[in-house]
């Protein structure tokens, strides 16, 4: 009997211990900051309750994961606390420094948030590291925040490997009147950086500076076909996958991706579970998951249903001319194509877009007006060719817009950007050709006249 | 004795792991919650009295309302005040009339409009009627496509008959009438914004109901376009502010002739400032044209906060095109002002309304007036915590009783969606006894 007793003794006291470390633990936990309205998103609401969950019991990267949820809801205040605690856990950890800096940097406390980015900069393993260098930039994009230029200035001068903290550093040049040592690192970053628009829009305002317009106007007019972006602001880029990871938006926007045609029933589906967890019942998210029921209608061809669901969303109070568009598509599966014509009109003045010019050519010819419906066709064609223009596909764009040319030749616009093109292909005759015939057919139109006036260059 | 310490110390055994699993999660922790930073800012309350009136609500089950613009004017020409405002969500321009019962009407004017920015009221065909000029951005969301138009509608009787002049650009801000080159007609000058790219122009009125363009400033960002005899001489010149990679202000000069000279008059290296419009206004009375612009834009963040630097600052005209920097407010999230004399004491005063204060916490203003003490000196009190969101604000007597009142416009693009108006009038009902 004492062995049984002993026995139980024993498990009872280690019992005891387990038990007491649990409680022990859950008394000495980090209590996550969990907001009273986490979301208006269910799918989001119910991920942050879980990962606060996690994190109070979890990690430094638990906690950078809880962090993040909340900063992509917006949650900035309570974002912050979560990424200082996993500071606090792992202060060597660069993800979470950022994160915190971040943080502090958009809620306005600027020096403050130049101190962590700072820090994150110093336990950045490698010196010129993607990471290291967005936290110098942040710093030098600070200190203009406040106002300390010289202070910018040094921190995007020991940066300018980072095209973002070159061009900035060049925009103080150009303002403080050190126009040649703008020029100078502009020319060094058009090397990496090929017809960046930022680049090119600063060399502009640079040679205007230096007194060489012809070449100030030259850079301006490369604009249009710029192909990169150089994000001067990093504040949406670092967001946006945060707020597209969780909750309704991250599953809208991957509906969104998908083939109305043959992914329908599939669309469906994930709308339905939305709605099966009340995603659906708040107007905003309802807006967007109405518009792709209707398009999985519309490919399915069930027009009533299409034209139910778009009765739904102008009842939120959404006019634009895609609804519009949408619903000229269903009355013309019923068979009615005069409404679907007069609906297309309609759109036209809110969205004239090469889709809607076509379909619209094609129904002036089936009213047998040719004349409207080479107009509409020579619409299409151009702006497509725009489209490849500012792809900087010179010659394709160049091909479509002579094709539009071709269905309209009194287009004034098209022969104006047939004389942009060919510009920039180095044709001058030919551009100038065009730009006179674009104001013979339209004599107050600007654009072809700002082109004939440019500062020639001696070559 | 011991077989009942056995099976009391068995019952134990059992019984502890499961109370113990079963209450674990509600033990309290040690440490008390993390702080939760908040910001924002809030004034006293006014000594003016407001009282808030609600033209144009949020209904429920409608997507919150989406104001770009509402102005105090005489639409039609009547002698009488109507409030004029653009409304994206549904792509018209609406009027709004007050009633004698103290009610408001509302009137669409014209539909299928993308995403109006600004309208105008003013007979640009010179027949005697008030047609509308409108500001076409295409898209509110941003965007580098050439979706932006200078729309005309034309008045006709009681309708309007739409005219495009311009097309093939960018998003257009705004526009304001002017005739700048003194031959008797209206023409225009357009303030493209853009996304990566924008331009400022003007549209020469060639009275065959065609215009011409002219490029001023070839430059993204551009939001208003006032107009002024800004140094005196006799003839209307232009300003703009553009705000997106740069925060400048640019004048230009008219020299007659449809020639304009451009100067830089003011820019911040803070390219974070958030310039969100440019007002003119004669603030200290000394009789010529001063700017007033309000700065808390931060549409580019998914989700906004209020930066130290956001607010209002004066920019004093003094001559020769220069202009000096005042700061007479630091309400977070600033987007619009308007300027009259709310306390009817003689000088200017001006009303501010906040996009993005800090929302959370809801005694955090949306609304100000900054009370001028005669000397240019302002003190802020607070109007309103809500409707949150606002974006535009005008000034005008909306009653008749010679007092100014205030209406203002939502544009409710973004969380919390909560305390949303749409158009909203506070109306001045003057100091309390």
């Amino acid at each position: 009997m004492s062995q049984w007793r002993n026995i139980t003794l024993i498990v009872v006291a280690v019992e005891i211990a387990v038990c007491g470390s649990m409680v022990a633990a859950k008394l000495l936990r980090h209590p996550a900051a969990i907001p009273i309205v986490a979301s208006d998103d269910p799918l989001a609401a119910r991920e942050i309750a879980a990962l606060a969950g996690l994190a109070e019991t979890g990690t430094a990267a638990d906690w950078l994961s809880y962090g993040q949820a909340l900063l992509g809801q917006g949650l900035y205040g309570y974002a912050e606390a979560a990424f200082r605690r996993a500071v606090e856990m792992a202060p060597a950890d660069a993800d979470s420094r950022f994160a915190l800096a971040f943080v502090i940097d958009r809620t306005g406390r600027l020096a403050e948030s130049i101190r962590e980015y700072d820090a994150c900069a110093d336990i950045v393993p490698a010196a010129g590291s993607p990471q290291m260098q967005l936290a110098v930039y942040a710093i030098g994009c600070n200190h203009l925040r406040m106002g300390d230029v010289p202070a910018a200035e040094r921190a995007f001068r020991a940066n300018q490997q980072f095209p973002a903290a070159a061009v900035q550093l060049a925009k103080i040049l150009v303002s403080s009147r050190r126009a040649d040592e703008a020029a100078a690192i502009l020319a060094s970053l058009r090397q990496r950086v090929p017809l960046s628009l930022e680049v090119e829009q600063l060399l502009a305002d640079v040679m205007d500076a230096l007194g060489r317009p012809a070449e100030a106007f030259e850079a301006a007019a490369r604009e249009e076909r710029a192909e990169s972006l150089i994000p001067l602001t990093f504040s949406s880029s670092y967001l946006a996958p945060l707020v597209m990871q969780r909750g309704i938006n991250g599953v809208i926007e991957r509906c969104a991706s998908m083939d109305p045609a043959t992914e329908g029933r599939a669309i469906l589906a994930t709308l339905d579970a939305i709605d099966g967890v009340g995603g659906g019942g708040d107007v905003s998210y309802r807006v967007p998951m109405t518009a792709m029921r209707v398009d999985v209608a519309l490919a399915e061809r069930r027009p009533e249903e299409a034209l139910r669901l778009l009765n739904v969303l102008r009842d939120t109070g959404h006019r634009d001319g895609y609804v519009l568009t949408l619903e000229a598509d269903a009355v013309e599966q019923q068979g009615d194509r005069q409404a679907a014509f007069d609906l297309r009109l309609r759109a036209l003045t809110m969205t004239p877009t090469a889709a809607l010019h076509r379909q619209l050519a094609s129904d002036y010819e089936q009213r047998g007006d040719g004349a409207n419906a080479a107009a509409h066709r020579g619409r299409a064609l151009l702006l497509q060719g725009l489209a490849e223009y500012r792809k900087n596909r010179v010659e394709e764009a160049l091909t479509l817009v002579r094709q539009s040319l071709g269905c309209n030749d009194r287009d004034a616009q098209a022969w104006f950007h047939a004389g942009e093109l060919e510009y920039q292909l180095g044709r001058q005759d030919e551009a100038d050709a065009a730009f006179a015939r674009a104001l013979e057919i339209r004599p107050g139109y600007g654009r072809p006249r700002h082109f004939l006036n440019r500062p020639r260059l001696e070559r | 004795m011991a077989g009942v310490d056995v099976r009391g110390m068995v019952a134990f055994a059992v019984c502890l792991p499961i109370a113990v699993v079963c209450s674990l999660r509600y033990v309290p922790s040690w440490f008390p919650p993390p702080a939760v930073e908040t910001a924002g800012s809030s004034y006293p309350a006014s000594g003016l009295t407001f009282s808030r009136e609600s033209v144009s609500a949020a209904q429920p089950g409608s997507l919150p309302p989406q104001i770009a613009n509402v102005q105090v004017c005489d639409i039609d020409g009547d002698g009488t005040t109507e409030v004029l405002a653009c409304d994206v969500l549904g792509s018209r321009l609406v009027r709004f009339d007050r009633t004698e019962d103290g009610g408001w009407t509302e009137t669409t004017l014209v539909d299928d409009v993308a995403a109006p920015a600004h309208a105008t009221p003013v007979d640009l065909d010179g027949d005697g009627d008030r047609d509308l000029v409108v500001a076409v951005l295409g898209s509110i969301i941003p965007s580098d496509e050439t979706i932006g138009r200078v729309e005309w509608f034309e008045r006709v009787g009681d309708s309007y008959r739409r005219h495009v002049l311009l097309d093939d650009i960018r998003r257009v801000a705004d526009v304001q009438p002017c005739d700048f080159d003194a031959d008797g007609d209206i023409d225009l000058a357009v303030a493209v914004f853009g996304y990566a790219r924008g331009e400022i122009l003007w549209l020469e009125n060639r009275g065959d109901g065609s215009f011409a363009d002219h490029l001023l400033l070839p430059r993204v960002g551009g939001i208003h376009v006032p107009v002024a005899d800004f140094d005196g001489d006799g003839d209307s010149d232009l300003a703009a502010v553009v705000s997106q990679h740069l925060e400048e202000i640019w004048g230009f000069e008219n020299l007659g002739n449809g020639q304009f000279e451009r100067r830089m008059l003011w820019r911040t290296p803070n390219f974070d400032l958030g310039s969100a419009g440019l007002v003119v206004a004669d603030l200290d009375r000394d009789g010529d044209a001063d700017l007033i612009l309000p700065a808390g834009d931060n549409l580019e963040d998914f989700a906004a906060f209020p930066q130290p630097y956001h607010g209002c600052y004066w920019l004093e005209n003094l001559g020769n095109w220069q202009f000096r920097e005042h700061r007479i407010s630091d309400l977070g999230g600033t987007y619009a002002a308007a300027v009259g004399d709310l306390d009817g004491d003689g000088d200017a005063d001006v009303a501010l309304v906040s996009l993005d204060n800090d929302w959370r916490n809801p005694a955090n203003a949306s609304i100000v007036w900054l009370e001028n003490d005669g000397q240019q000196q302002f003190r802020s009190w607070q109007i309103d915590a809500e409707p949150i969101h606002l974006v535009t604000v005008a000034a005008g007597d909306l009653d008749g009783d010679g007092r100014t009142d205030l209406v203002a416009g939502s544009l409710n693009l973004r969380r919390p969606r909560e305390r949303m108006g749409g158009v909203t009038a506070w109306f001045n009902r003057g100091r309390l006894p």
